[in-house]
């Protein structure tokens, strides 16, 4: 797997499977079918050959380029929306 | 005395002193109609000066249950006259959005989450008024995903450049309690034809859990839009689209933030140049981007500009930040309202406005200010109108406790919008 993950604070904000190709520039991050525009070449770093953990999701975990551990300030989406919530 | 700052002042923020708002913006408040509970949200009529509508779900009395009214703004904007109210959804259900054909005169249509039985589904219902009698058609229900799943959000349209055609998004939340098979983001294509909807095609535009979809035409380029939306870690989310007829093409989706994960709540405005706003909450904090697509195809890039915070979670008291809504008025050039709401009785749906220049650039006046005279705990609103006949003129929505139950419509001027 690869992870981007956000200079300075090392949070990893995407994975992607080996075989996607991510080219940064100094403007975006640019994927196939996605385009991250608030991460490019100088505030963000591309790790390849990583495995997260299972149960990775954006920001929930900082990644120094060897080893995993939890981002205390992450919330999770909310597991049931309220009604209210949607609109 | 109000303290002159060498403007007007007519907003206080509870805990900071006095906040002098940089615009002079005046506001009426009308509170007509009784027991509505939430998801409220009005509509102006493009062709009828003062006409709109609202849609709303009850407060209970009649078990919960979704209504729309139709009414008439009087000349001052003090008072509504309401013609006679229509439940369009006996089951408990969640309104979504109404919308006026900017080409068919007295013809709209709403959408929502209805429910049969307890299970969810989206739908939709095509409407005609005649003076402030309307007239619905049967429900169109638009599910794709299983009905035991939850819809976060559903809302819609009209194409400004084809007649009768409305286009639909929401947000597929498959929850704790949901159990169906699609997590996903859809749009749905539908043309009206008088009260009858037809149910063209759909496609899917983000396949994983999607929260918030909102939908924005472009004021430039016809046939092409834009869907805004939670998606993928819950990361605020823009992909534009093209028309073809009936036919839908996406273009490629653009993160516009991800260094939170909690961003699920949004807005957004295309305002008149044709530079897309979007505002979201980032953490604890709002945020709004602009972003300009010269390209016709969907497949052009949106060049975005630096973020630029509306409201900060400190600086407001350490309070609850929650649905941001932007609005670029139809009639002034580059400007926007801004509004969010806070659990501060008195002062709990906040304003500010903006100024969007070159490319994507976009300046904030100062200071806000609150437009609810009454006090109201809490004031939920959830969207903001431009006035097509007059500049400077936005409407908003409020539901509240107390007084009844009465929804708060109100008119806010700014009068250096105005032409």
């Amino acid at each position: 797997m690869q992870t981007i993950t956000r200079n300075g604070s090392n949070i990893s904000t995407y994975i992607f499977a080996d075989d996607i190709t991510i080219t940064a520039t100094l403007e975006k991050t640019t994927c196939p079918d996605l385009i991250i525009c608030d991460l490019n070449s100088s505030n963000s770093t591309i790790h390849a050959g990583v495995t997260p953990p299972a149960d990775w999701d954006g920001c929930k975990y900082f990644f120094d380029g060897t080893t995993w551990t939890n981002n205390p300030d992450y919330v999770p989406p909310p597991e049931m929306p309220s009604e209210d919530d949607g609109n | 005395m109000m303290p002159n700052f060498g403007y007007t002042v007519l907003g206080f923020g509870a805990g900071k002193g006095d906040v002098p708002i940089a615009e002079d913006l005046t506001f009426s408040e009308v509170s007509d109609i009784a027991d509505v509970q939430d998801d409220i949200f009005f509509a102006l009529d493009p062709f009828n000066e003062n006409r709109c509508l609202l849609v709303y779900r009850d407060d209970g009395t009649y078990g919960n249950d979704t209504q729309v009214v139709c009414g008439t703004l009087a000349a001052d904007g003090n008072s509504i006259t309401w013609g006679t109210v229509v439940e369009y959804d006996d089951e408990y259900g969640d309104v979504g959005s109404v919308d006026f054909d900017p080409n068919v005169e007295n013809s709209f249509c709403l959408v929502g989450k209805f429910r049969v039985s307890n299970a969810h589904h989206h739908g939709a219902r095509a409407g005609t008024i005649s003076g402030t009698t309307i007239t619905l058609g049967s429900t169109v229900y638009l599910d794709w995903a299983t009905a035991s799943d939850y819809i976060s959000g559903t809302t819609g349209k009209f194409n400004p450049a084809q007649a009768g055609q409305f286009i639909v998004v929401d947000g597929n939340f498959d929850g704790a309690n949901g159990g169906g098979d699609y997590n996903q983001g859809e749009i749905k294509v539908l043309t009206i034809s008088g009260t009858t909807i037809t149910h063209v095609s759909s496609a899917i535009f983000e396949p994983i859990s999607t929260f918030n979809p909102r939908i924005e035409w472009d004021n430039v380029t016809a046939n092409k839009g834009y869907l805004v939306f939670a998606g993928g870690s819950n990361y605020p989310a823009v992909r534009p689209f093209t028309m073809s007829g009936n036919t839908v093409t996406l273009g490629t989706k653009h993160v516009v933030n991800s260094s939170t994960s909690n961003t699920y709540q949004m807005g957004t405005c295309m305002e008149t140049g044709g530079r897309l706003a979007v505002i979201y909450k980032t953490g604890n904090d709002i945020d709004v981007v602009i972003g300009n697509d010269d390209s016709t195809a969907a497949s052009g890039t949106i060049t975005w500009g630096t973020a630029v915070e509306v409201a900060n979670y400190s600086t407001e008291g350490s309070h609850l930040l929650l649905y941001p809504t932007v609005c670029a008025d139809k009639n002034t050039p580059n400007k926007l309202l801004m509004g969010y709401n806070i659990p501060v009785t008195s002062s709990s749906s906040r304003w500010r406005v903006g100024t969007v220049s070159g490319t994507n650039t976009i300046s904030i006046a100062g200071g806000y200010t609150h437009i609810l005279a009454s006090t109201a705990t809490p004031d939920i609103n959830k969207n903001i109108v431009s006035d097509p006949h007059n500049p400077g003129l936005f409407y908003t929505s409020h539901s509240h406790t107390g007084d009844s139950s009465k929804p708060k419509i109100v008119g806010s001027q700014v009068a250096s919008f105005e032409l």
